[in-house]
């Protein structure tokens, strides 16, 4: 037994703990190392157990590794709710729906162009906005933008032109979240949703040129079109910016009004939720697709803008350079699956059971059998590529980590670290950095992240997914 | 004291305590440490005056409303306020609160710090007291 912040929890497998039961609610598990473990704020033990304490819950509520203090439920948090007696919480969704990562790679090599990274970067954040007050070259009337969001990113490939046909296969969920109703959108949303569309938004958001650094199973990350040591990929971290912001805005706003209605005694307003059978919940899940669908039309367009970049760097056709996407995945979500229910831990229960229920994911990637699951690291010590495994769909509904979790508060980040020396530092590491202010760029920091060496150990060693690849950034867009 | 940033209190977020005498003052202090957060509020030209009617049935519901105004007077029409003139009203209905905030547009010239995405429920709190009012504010960034 170990015990933190006087949260005494039990080893249950390698890189696995479970709280002792000292409370009432569902199980509390955690995927970490020891090291890992014992460095979880005080709030992240507080946050978890009050989602553990939601109603409706099916099986364990599940903590990973790159999990830190959020609002309500911590950052790195899944859990499921009963399709007939669950409920749905916008908070433990998170404001940034759909808020993930996009990998693309292109058959170049660090050698070849590491003289134009600084070029590329240099016209990749003019094409790309990033920051406050930057709009998108994509711009869209009001009923474009319906039919974007209700039709996800094949709307925007057919009826735009922006995107490859070849891209949708290589999206979770082909880039559209069924059920997206517009009409459950305030006009705040809308509003905002409209100016910022196709751009990249601010805080740890960003566009990265990285060259593959190891390869550690060379037959999966040849599938998934990587190559070789020194290949150059490009990854992409940012969701529904405004638009998203606003629907999460929205409908907590809302649920928090009806909440004597739904007869709900919460520990944090953040969490208020609602019944997924009621009209609230329908609602909100119609905008929250809506939003989710959003996000991924935005990172197809911030793609459409990257291969441009690259094509007129270069020369060559984007097709020629082979820039194709290996996966786009979505780190705050909640969505219908049907999933076995860890059979120790549902009301007693010994025999699995398989149940249609709504997972939350709050920065945490879904990681299903042989899926591609992009961690995205800081941007001083690189990011990973790995697949989800069977072990996941046991374990945690089918979920990984997302990045590589803060362990400083932005404020003592930028109180420690100095942007131009920061970026002084890093340009003579090889790395060129272009952000929208420096005060950004020292909140993200490496020194403010755990070592995300720690993180895909813990998910590995967990059995939740495997690394495939390594990459170490060359050149970065921040906002 | 008119606000203090918590830098211990959230790891990947803000978290502000905003005071004021009288809740005209609170409002001209939250305005002030929101654009604050963003940008230097001193740095800030008084070049466009915007009028907002803002209602809620109480503070807290106003405070919120408020921010949220902000928020999206900042992404849709790009301005960020100095200072504002408040005056607040209270009926049967809940509050009114009638302002003129005098700012300008976001251009290069206006250093950025960090921009402000939502105000969390999560921790938000209004207090009063003999000395006056406090409200705690953890702003997504």
């Amino acid at each position: 037994m170990v015990t933190i912040h006087n949260f005494k929890l039990n080893q249950i497998g390698e890189a696995e703990f479970e709280l002792e039961k000292d409370y009432k609610g569902a199980t509390l598990r955690f995927f970490a190392e020891e090291k890992l473990l014992t460095n979880l704020e005080e709030e992240v033990f507080l946050q978890a157990r009050n989602v553990a304490q939601l109603p409706g819950l099916v099986g364990p509520v599940l903590i990973m590794p790159d999990a830190h203090s959020g609002y309500g439920a911590p950052i790195g948090t899944v859990f499921a709710m009963g399709e007939e007696e669950g409920y749905v919480s916008p908070g433990a969704v998170g404001y940034d729906i759909n808020c993930g990562m996009r990998l693309i790679t292109t058959n170049l090599f660090y050698n070849e162009i590491k003289n134009q990274i600084e070029k590329l970067i240099n016209l990749l954040f003019e094409s790309v906005p990033a920051g406050v007050g930057r709009k998108g070259f994509l711009k869209v009337s009001r009923v474009e933008l319906k039919k974007l969001v209700e039709e996800g990113v094949s709307y925007l490939i057919k009826a735009k032109g922006i995107g490859w046909i070849k891209d949708l296969g290589r999206i979770e969920e082909q880039g559209r979240i069924s059920g997206a109703d517009f009409s459950y959108v305030s006009q705040e949303a809308i509003e905002r949703g409209l100016s910022q569309l196709a751009t990249l938004g601010s805080g740890n958001h960003y566009l990265e040129i990285q060259k593959v650094e190891k390869i550690f199973d060379q037959e999966t990350a040849e599938k998934l079109g990587i190559k070789q040591i020194n290949q150059i990929v490009v990854m992409v971290h940012c969701g529904s910016r405004g638009f998203g912001h606003q629907i999460c805005t929205d409908y907590l706003r809302t649920f928090e009004k009806h909440l004597t209605e739904f007869k709900l005694v919460l520990n944090d307003r953040q969490l208020v939720c609602a019944p997924i059978h009621s009209r609230f919940a329908g609602h909100y899940l119609s905008a929250m697709a809506a939003a989710a669908n959003f996000a991924f039309i935005n990172r197809e367009a911030i793609t459409h803008q990257i291969r441009g970049a690259f094509e007129k760097v270069t020369g060559m056709s984007a097709e020629e350079l082979e820039m194709d996407l290996v996966y786009d995945v979505s780190h705050n979500i909640a969505k219908f699956e049907e999933h076995i229910i860890p059979n120790d831990l549902y009301k007693n229960n010994t025999r699995p059971i398989k149940r249609n229920v709504l997972v939350h994911r709050k920065g945490a990637t879904r990681s299903y059998p042989n899926q591609p699951v992009i961690i995205g690291g800081s941007m001083e010590t690189g990011s990973y590529l790995l697949v989800g495994q069977k072990t996941a769909m046991e374990k945690s509904f089918g979920s990984t980590a997302h990045g590589s979790g803060r362990t400083m508060s932005r404020t003592k980040a930028k109180r420690i670290v100095h942007g131009q020396k920061l970026w002084e530092k890093m340009r003579s590491e090889g790395i060129y950095i272009k952000s929208a202010s420096w005060a950004g760029l020292a909140e993200e920091a490496g020194i403010a992240y755990k070592d995300i060496s720690n993180v895909v150990g813990s998910v590995s060693s967990a059995g939740l997914s495997k690394p495939v690849a390594y990459f170490r950034p060359v050149g970065n867009i921040k906002g | 004291m008119k606000w203090l940033v918590r830098d211990n209190q959230n790891i990947a977020d803000i978290l502000v305590e905003v005071y004021g005498r009288k809740e005209e003052e609170l409002f001209e202090n939250i305005l002030a440490a929101f654009t604050n957060i963003i940008t230097e509020v001193k740095k800030v030209k008084e070049e466009k005056e915007t009028p907002i009617k803002i209602t809620g049935k109480n503070l807290s519901t106003l405070i919120l409303n408020f921010i949220n105004q902000l928020i999206y007077l900042k992404d849709t029409s790009l301005l960020l306020f100095k200072w504002g003139v408040f005056n607040l009203t209270y009926t049967e209905k809940g509050y009114s609160l009638y302002s003129l905030l005098r700012g300008q547009k976001i251009s290069k010239d206006l250093p950025i710090k960090t921009d402000i995405k939502a105000l969390a429920l999560h921790k938000f709190k209004v207090e009063k007291n003999s000395k006056g009012y406090k409200v705690c504010l953890v702003f997504d960034i």
